[in-house]
């Protein structure tokens, strides 16, 4: 409507010349603004509202309507993976966490952990782009919620596997983006309700130091041979 | 005209009881975990500062005035009010005097609203010191 | 006759097979039956309030282009009984530096001066609590106790939010109090009676019988009632004592549980008080078009429950429409600034209310009822409100019809998607 409205009264004492014109002016700019937005507002009630009950009623997977490039939780993909740390060190927040050591049997070099703290991560993408071989990456997966805290971290090896000697071009394809962790996602407390998250045991729970490796409740019988990572940094398991 | 009033006593003791038994029922079914910090009245988070029985604005009591002054004679025109119908289908002329006592009234309303609409005591925030009210 | 008294006396005749004009336990059985019909009126308060709190979550989401609360029940039609049950469990806290006994009474004071309000509204041809003479002024001096409640409220939680609100809506409920009470006496004048049956009686089923549109005058008054009504609810836009941006939440802001539970109650209810009293005063209350009160009076067994039943859903469905206008309103208009909230009422309520007040009074002086005069000015008047109702569909038709061809294009659907319809 009108841009500018003069108050109707000004707090002199003598009211300036239109001072009455503004007063009625007042009065039908009030009600045909108020007009205005009420029907505003009414052609809204037969309009189709633009939310999207997610995820009762959308046709597909909202994962698959992000684009490319969405950072969500990061992956990795082992059989592509040579070990060369290069994310470990990149990460501003430490949240990475890789320990290899050779196995004196057969003599390869083999990979113990791999664990990403993803209550830790940022979502940078650093990692995703220092990765020479497409090995790590985000993915759309957003829906991380876990029950307890230690499931914020995850085990992207299990036990102990061989590091690739492959090059690049000769390495097995990238495994589609995000199926890896759509095995592991139920392991985020849905697989286990028996794990219900206390206070007391988020009280008892180890705190996991930076760069330092976290507790792992999971049984690691075969970490018995990995003397040199326990050199280096030991954990609170392998201390005693 | 008893039966009627005391429905209206009725009903405000019954309200007042609803309100009771609601809150009593409570009892069984609440926690009451007295903790000195919910006792804390809330200051955005901050530890409160002093007593919240300061004074406030000035102009709440004005308005509160001028709203006495109009309620008072609210209350004395309703009635004329009610009976000015009756009076007027009299046709005897009955109906003029209610009809100018009521316009009497407004007239004085409005003289007084006009004097304190000329006075700026109507006007929420104002200058305190204008150049007329400066001594 | 009042219907409860009749009731009541039926009750002794038939029940104890005495007299009730010289049984000495009558009074015992008249404090049942009214205490049967507070009952039910409470009843009809609380299904009233809890399931509008809900459907204004509803139209709050249709209007911002949303969904709304749709998961207690089916399509969220058992959310208010959750939050009632959910403020019922909290616990009941009281600050360690309140004034006790007035933090603890405000609740009382604001529930009661509500609830009163519902001896006099006339839900039907012959339900209503009691026809009292008085009846309109009853409802301005009972509603008043909610001021009291409020700044009881404010000043007993000794929080500053709290104060500055419990302020605040004792001088906003005050102030709107006189162009509401103005706007009334239009009506009362015209009536010529305070009892709230012989208003409507003085009204007529068909819209050119409502006083709304008897004259211009009138009108106004039924526009000016309708703002002040709204600001006497503490409704948004007017609803600076709990403006959240400001101050908290005014003066509940200490309270929880139960007690906070009973303000917002009264809120809501409040709402709906105002939409009967406007429907009452204006909008013709529980007239049935065609049916004269006379006829229904007269009526025998099922019939007259019929009528009854009959005028209770029209005037049910009139106050219901004004509560959705309200609604509307709330989410539509922005809150004003508090020097705004008193000019609108003190320079422009206060002064044109009196000017309408005024004005049907000369021409109810100067103009014969049912005359030539009479006649053209309803009819007039009954043309701008068709004009207006006109307007406005139109309106909402441009409005929407504005951007139908653009969301096709953008998304590929038809933006038409009926009210009825939930998402």
């Amino acid at each position: 409507m009108v841009p500018t409205v003069p108050p109707a009264v000004s707090p002199h004492r003598r009211p300036p010349r239109g001072t009455v014109r503004a007063y009625f002016r007042n009065i039908r700019l009030a009600l045909s603004t108020a007009f205005d937005g009420m029907s505003v507002t009414m052609s809204y009630m037969f309009r189709r509202p633009l939310t999207i009950q997610y995820p009762d009623k959308i046709d597909k997977p909202v994962q698959e309507m992000l684009p490319e490039s969405y950072r969500g939780v990061l992956e990795v993909d082992m059989d592509r993976c040579t070990v060369c740390l290069q994310c470990q060190k990149i990460c501003p927040l430490g949240c990475i966490n890789i320990e290899s050591c050779k196995n004196p049997e057969t003599g390869n070099r083999e990979v113990t952990k791999f664990d990403i703290d993803i209550g830790l991560c940022m979502y940078c993408g650093l990692c995703a782009e220092t990765c020479n071989f497409d090995a790590l990456d985000h993915t759309r997966e957003f829906e991380a919620t876990v029950t307890t805290p230690d499931q914020m971290i995850l085990h992207f090896v299990e036990k102990p596997r061989e590091v690739t000697k492959l090059k690049a071009a000769e390495m097995p394809v990238r495994k589609h983006k995000g199926s890896i962790l759509q095995k592991m996602i139920p392991a985020f407390g849905r697989r286990h309700p028996q794990e219900v998250w206390t206070p007391t045991a988020y009280a008892a729970a180890p705190v996991p130091a930076l760069k330092a490796p976290t507790a792992t409740p999971k049984p690691a019988a075969p970490v018995a041979s990995a003397a040199p990572s326990a050199a280096d940094s030991p954990t609170p398991e392998q201390a005693p | 005209m008893h039966f009627e009033y005391s429905v209206v006593l009725i009903y405000l003791t019954v309200s007042a009881v609803i309100v009771g038994l609601a809150l009593w029922l409570g009892r069984f079914l609440r926690p009451n975990l007295p903790d000195p910090q919910k006792a804390q009245i809330y200051e955005c988070g901050e530890r409160p500062i002093g007593s919240a029985w300061f004074n406030f604005n000035p102009r709440f009591y004005l308005i509160a005035l001028v709203f006495i002054v109009f309620d008072a004679e609210i209350a004395l025109t309703f009635p004329v009010a009610t009976v000015a119908r009756g009076w007027i289908a009299r046709s005897d002329g009955t109906g003029w005097v209610a009809v100018v006592e009521i316009l009497l009234f407004f007239v004085i309303l409005l003289a007084a609203l006009a004097y304190v609409w000329g006075k700026g005591e109507l006007d929420w925030s104002r200058e305190l010191t204008s150049p007329e009210e400066m001594p | 006759m009042n219907i409860m008294h009749y009731l009541a006396d039926l009750l002794v005749r038939s029940l104890f097979k005495a007299d009730p004009a010289t049984w000495p336990y009558t009074w015992i059985a008249y404090a049942v039956v009214i205490g049967v019909g507070a009952l039910l009126a409470f009843a009809f308060v609380a299904i009233f309030a809890g399931p509008v709190t809900w459907i204004e979550r509803r139209i709050a989401g249709r209007i911002q282009s949303r969904i709304g609360p749709n998961r207690n029940g089916p399509q969220g039609c058992l959310q208010w009984l959750a939050d009632g049950i959910k403020c019922w469990l909290k616990e009941d806290l009281v600050p360690a530096t309140a004034d006790k006994p007035l933090y603890l009474a405000a609740p009382y004071l604001v529930f009661t001066g509500m609830f009163g309000a519902f001896v006099v509204l006339p839900f039907g041809a012959h339900v209503i609590a009691a026809d009292l003479n008085v009846g309109l002024l009853y409802i301005l001096a009972v509603t008043s106790l909610v001021v009291v409640g409020l700044l009881m409220a404010g000043w007993g939680s000794n929080s500053k939010w709290a104060l500055f609100g419990g302020v605040r809506s004792a001088a906003q409920l005050v102030s709107y109090e006189v162009p509401s009470a103005f706007s009334l006496m239009a009506v009362v004048l015209m009536a010529g009676t305070l009892s709230t049956q012989g208003i409507v009686g003085a009204q007529g089923g068909w819209p050119w019988q409502w006083f709304v549109f008897r004259n211009p005058f009138l009108f106004a008054a039924f526009i000016m009632y309708f703002i002040s009504a709204i600001a006497e609810g503490n409704r948004t836009p007017f609803d600076l004592p709990e403006a959240e941006s400001e101050i908290i939440a005014g003066y509940n802001i200490e309270y929880s549980g139960m007690r906070f539970l009973f303000f917002l109650f009264a809120e809501w209810a409040n709402m709906w008080i105002m939409a009967a009293v406007a429907t009452l005063a204006f909008l013709g209350g529980w007239q049935i078009p065609g049916i004269s009160p006379e006829r229904i009076a007269e009526a025998k067994g099922w019939t007259f429950v019929g009528w009854q039943a009959l005028s209770f859903a029209i005037f049910v469905f009139k106050g219901t429409c004004l509560v959705f206008t309200i609604i509307q309103i709330r989410w539509t208009l922005p809150r004003l600034r508090v020097d705004q909230l008193m000019i609108t009422c003190w320079k422009y309520l206060v002064p044109l209310s009196m000017g309408s007040a005024t004005g049907v009074l000369l021409l109810m002086a100067l103009v014969r009822e049912g005359g030539i005069v009479d006649w053209v000015m309803r009819g007039a008047m009954l043309l701008v409100g068709l004009l207006v109702a006109g307007a406005y569909i139109r309106k909402v038709r441009a409005t929407f019809m504005a951007d139908r061809d653009n969301y096709k294009k953008m998304e590929g659907r038809d933006l038409w998607y009926p009210p009825y319809r939930l998402p």
